[in-house]
């Protein structure tokens, strides 16, 4: 998949690869991360000649009020996302996996929906579902129960959490799928209840997934744009990111200094998350699971309780998942969805028709399956590479590469797309791929780069190193070992990762927001300009041909090459 | 497992070389004449206002061939407002490749700045309504001033500076869900004596003028207009915990699902494809004492690497075959010999609600200033009661 020569022992291909990985991690954070720390400190935005060096743009943020009052309330909000999507997605993945309740095959391949859907699609469908007007939400008014608000700091974690949970669901299936089950029949020899097992050994076995996702979601929650606008936005909540977007790009008063502050801002939060991050998994060969041997997991029995169970799994996902999404796929055939007019009696293909009929929103939906197919391969095996480097070798520059891995996080989509958009510009050279899928390729592959990364991350760490000293004493080199063990063991880590890798960059509109140009429109930025134009049902409509492609990916993968995103 | 690899890698490559050949049919090539019966019956009452400016056309024609880059728009209008116009265009002009990005009011420029200043492609035209920041673009000498001969004839408003015309006139106007409410709002007025009825406390939706550009342009020339009475009027609608949109199409849903019962100040072009559908559940309606008209201006930019097919399209969309083309993709037409013609019409306009009454978007200096923009934008958190 690497190199299919045989590495010579003299010419050491080992460092050449492991340098270029610490090259080209620095490089991918920092070539759209200059051009913003510069703006931070000049007057006027970079394009204006009069533009001098200034603090002003850091004392005003940080004397502003406001920027504090929204700083607490985005902490507040994506604690509570991550707190909540990690219980949830913990608990479901252990269910699903490690007992023996009903339907859990056909639950494992429905929980991860919404990790397939846009957030924004997700806002919408639960806004049609359980908003003031929503089906849901009359129907309870109806009998007389006590309703809820969703454009609320709650209805916004909620559905947040909603969108998270399939992230924490998929790091720990994936390490679960990896874990000796040997650990969990000891422990029920030993007489532990099914409980008990799961809450003493599988649990605490889950900690690096754990606190991988714990700090995506965290992060990913502090920049998250579309929820909190979609939800917030008439009711006046603000967050960070939702911050930035009326500073930056709808707001009347543009200010870049001002943007470029608060993105660096974010980007020093971040930086002491991934610090005490490091510190939490310092112990990470505690955790190795994977010996040279394993049995397959058994499951463990909950006898009765299995049905109740079951039931309230299926009901999240009935609710929570299927029913707000079947909104948005019923308001793709309507001219519009109202509790005041018979949806069924006023069907109509003309949001298909009308993007179909449109030559640039087709090559919008075309642009996006390249991405997919070819940046998402690509972007696997580069992070594949990043993660062996900073896992896997004695390499003195694998903590840089560790750490610049899960720096993009820090960084908010609008602000990637500034970035690369200002650097592209302004270096020369590169300035003629600006136009192409090449640099949409790349801002994609740097803004999922921790995605990946940690994808890979909890797989490698649990491969037990035994099996390298194994390659490496039989004369192999580092690059040998991850070419003959390593790889082979990790490739169900890796086509799943390259699945989801291909499915966010499907999804994804932050980053393009700014640079797309004439020649790489993709699906989200078609969906945000055919919902600024005439409103939700075209956007439901491109939301279905969205995850139907969504789903012949997974479909596809998962008949052809046994790719199973879960186990 | 190698074969069932192999399998996937041969059927991707398969699906990317079909992908690949579907490519060239799918990149713009605008299929003209399919709007063919609509355009010609203009183009024959167009013919005498076109007659004397055929000649710098032609010239305008023959220079445009040479110009192998093709033309780009920056716009804040969708595929749906522009392929009519663009079918049209290529009827005439089959030799130009247009291709019009839809974008924010203001990132129209700020797009133009960023590329101009890397020595990038960038737009040739922009057409954007926000009245500060175009005067901004004229001052920083950005506006290439280009006089169409087509402007001839054309009522004064379409002339928003030297070099910048008016592209279409839309009105925002007052809607309303059937079903919530009893008795339809037609004015400023009636809207804040439904507000102040509790009834409708966080049932009314318009734009936000701090987060919207188009939002605050409308709030600005509307209380420009009425003065304090008019700020009186929106605090009395500010008491009422007032439903914050960025995109009109947000507001039409809200009106739609009963969310909101009454909207003000809603872009019209986002409200009228609603109908006949919405006809049981939405009404709509001018307002008789004010209307709010926008005006889209376009302009010719000083970086523009094809100069004149970017004339050849100020030209055409100031014609009434142009004019006719817009309405068609539902923008509001104005120029004066398509009114009969035109589905949308600045004409329909002033008849519901009288000459005097609408109230027309155009480069008011003070707008030119930041600060005093930023002024409104406080002056209008305070009424609505917004940090």
């Amino acid at each position: 998949m690497v190199s299919t020569q045989i590495p010579k022992p003299r010419f050491s291909w080992d460092r050449v690869i492991q340098w270029s990985m610490v090259i080209l991690t620095i490089a991918l954070v920092v070539f759209p991360a200059w051009p913003i720390v510069y703006q931070s400190f000049m007057s006027k935005p970079l394009y204006d000649k009069e533009r001098a060096f200034t603090l002003g743009n850091y004392t005003n943020i940080l004397s502003d009020g406001k920027f504090w009052h929204i700083l607490g309330y985005t902490a507040a909000f994506a604690v509570a996302t991550m707190i909540l999507a990690l219980i949830f997605g913990v608990f479901l993945a252990v269910l699903i996996n490690r007992t023996n309740i009903p339907l859990r095959k056909f639950y494992s391949s429905l929980v991860t929906i919404p990790y397939y859907v846009s957030p924004l699609v997700l806002a919408f469908a639960w806004m049609e579902m359980y908003g003031p007007q929503g089906f849901g939400t009359i129907l309870i008014r109806t009998l007389k129960l006590p309703t809820w608000q969703l454009y609320s700091f709650w209805g916004i974690v909620v559905v947040a959490t909603m969108y998270y949970i399939p992230n924490t669901f998929l790091y720990a299936t994936s390490s679960l799928a990896l874990m000796d089950p040997q650990l969990e029949s000891a422990a029920r020899i030993g007489g532990a209840t099914p409980f008990r097992t799961i809450w003493n050994i599988t649990i605490p076995l889950l900690r690096p997934a754990i606190l991988y996702s714990a700090l995506l979601t965290l992060v990913s929650a502090l920049e998250l744009l579309s929820i909190p606008l979609v939800l917030g936005n008439g009711v006046g909540i603000d967050t960070l990111s939702t911050y930035i977007y009326v500073l930056g790009v709808v707001g009347v008063s543009k200010d870049y200094g001002a943007i470029a502050v608060v993105a660096i801002f974010v980007v020093l939060l971040v930086t002491v998350l991934v610090y005490l991050q490091g510190k939490l998994t310092a112990l990470e060969r505690r955790f190795v699971t994977v010996g040279g041997k394993a049995t397959r997991p058994k499951l463990l029995e909950l006898g009765k309780l299995k049905y109740i169970v079951s039931t309230i799994v299926g009901l999240y996902i009935l609710l929570g998942i299927i029913l707000p999404l079947a909104c948005i796929v019923l308001e793709s055939f309507v001219p519009f969805l109202s509790p005041f007019a018979n949806p069924f009696k006023m069907l109509t293909l003309e949001n298909y028709q009308g993007i179909f009929s449109s030559p640039a929103y087709r090559q919008s939906v075309t642009n996006s399956i390249y991405i997919s197919i070819f940046a998402g391969g690509v972007g696997i095996l580069f992070m594949a590479l990043a993660a062996l480097t900073a896992y896997r070798s004695t390499f003195k520059g694998r903590g840089v590469v560790k750490y610049m891995a899960l720096y993009p996080r820090a960084f908010p989509g609008i602000i990637v797309g500034i970035g690369f958009l200002w650097a592209f510009l302004l270096i020369p050279g590169v300035g003629s791929l600006r136009n192409t899928l090449i640099a949409m390729s790349i801002a994609f592959i740097m803004r999922y780069l921790p995605l990946g990364f940690s994808a890979v991350s909890p797989a490698v760490m649990q491969i037990s190193d035994e099996l390298d000293r194994a390659g490496r004493v039989a004369g192999a080199t580092w690059l040998g070992t991850i070419r003959h063990i390593l790889l082979p063991i990790l490739r169900p880590a890796l086509l799943s990762g390259y699945i989801i890798l291909a499915i966010s960059f499907l999804k994804e509109y932050a980053v393009a927001l700014f640079l797309f140009s004439e020649g790489s429109r993709v699906i989200g930025t078609t969906m945000l300009e055919l919902w600024k134009q005439g409103g939700a049902e075209p956007v439901a409509a491109l939301s279905t041909i969205q995850m139907i492609i969504t789903a012949f990916l997974i479909f596809g993968s998962a008949k052809l090459l046994g790719v199973k995103l879960h186990e | 497992m190698n074969r069932k690899l192999n399998v996937f890698v041969s059927l991707t490559l398969a699906l990317i070389f079909v992908l690949a050949a579907c490519a060239p049919a799918s990149t713009p090539t605008p299929a003209p004449a399919t709007q063919s019966p609509a355009t010609e019956a203009p183009a024959a009452t167009a013919a005498p206002t076109e007659a004397p400016a055929v000649d710098p056309l032609a010239a305008l024609a023959e220079e445009s061939k040479n110009e192998k880059d093709g033309l780009l728009v920056y716009s804040i209008m969708g595929e749906n407002n522009w392929a009519p116009v663009i079918a049209a265009f290529n009827a005439k002009y089959p030799w130009i490749t247009v291709t019009a990005l839809d974008l924010g009011t203001t990132e129209t420029f700020e797009r133009y700045y960023t590329e101009s200043a890397g020595g990038a492609r960038t737009a040739d035209m922009i057409i954007t309504s926000a009245p500060g920041e175009w005067q901004e673009f004229i001052a920083k000498g950005e506006l290439q001033v280009y006089h169409p001969a087509n402007i001839e004839g054309m009522p004064d408003f379409a002339t928003l500076a030297d070099g910048v015309y008016a592209v279409s006139t839309d009105p925002f106007i007052i809607i309303y869900n059937k079903q919530l409410v009893a008795t339809p709002p037609t004015t400023m007025a009636e809207v804040a004596a439904l507000a102040a009825d509790p009834a409708f406390a966080g049932k009314i939706t318009t734009y936000d003028a701090e987060k919207n550009g188009t939002g605050h342009a409308i709030n600005w020339f509307w209380t420009k207009k009425f003065g304090d009475a008019g700020w009186s009027t929106l605090e009395t609608i500010g008491k009422s915990n007032v439903n914050m949109q960025t995109s009109a199409g947000n507001m039409v849903k809200a009106i739609l699902s009963g969310e909101a019962a009454v909207g003000y100040f809603v872009s019209g072009i986002s409200v009228f494809p609603k109908f006949p559908d919405a006809e049981s559940v939405m009404g709509w309606s001018y307002d008789k004492s004010g209307q709010v008209v926008m005006i889209r201006g376009m302009g010719l930019t000083q970086k523009a690497s094809s100069p004149a097919s970017a004339k050849l399209l100020m030209e055409f969309i100031l014609s009434a075959e142009g004019q006719l083309a817009w309405s068609q993709g539902g923008l509001t037409a104005y120029r004066p010999d398509v009114a009969d013609q035109a589905e949308h019409h600045l004409q329909k306009i002033i008849d519901a609600v009288g000459q005097e009454n609408i109230i027309f978007f155009y480069f008011d200096p003070a707008m030119a200033d930041p600060a005093n923009r930023q002024a409104l934008v406080d002056k209008w958190k305070a009424a609505f009661g917004r940090p």
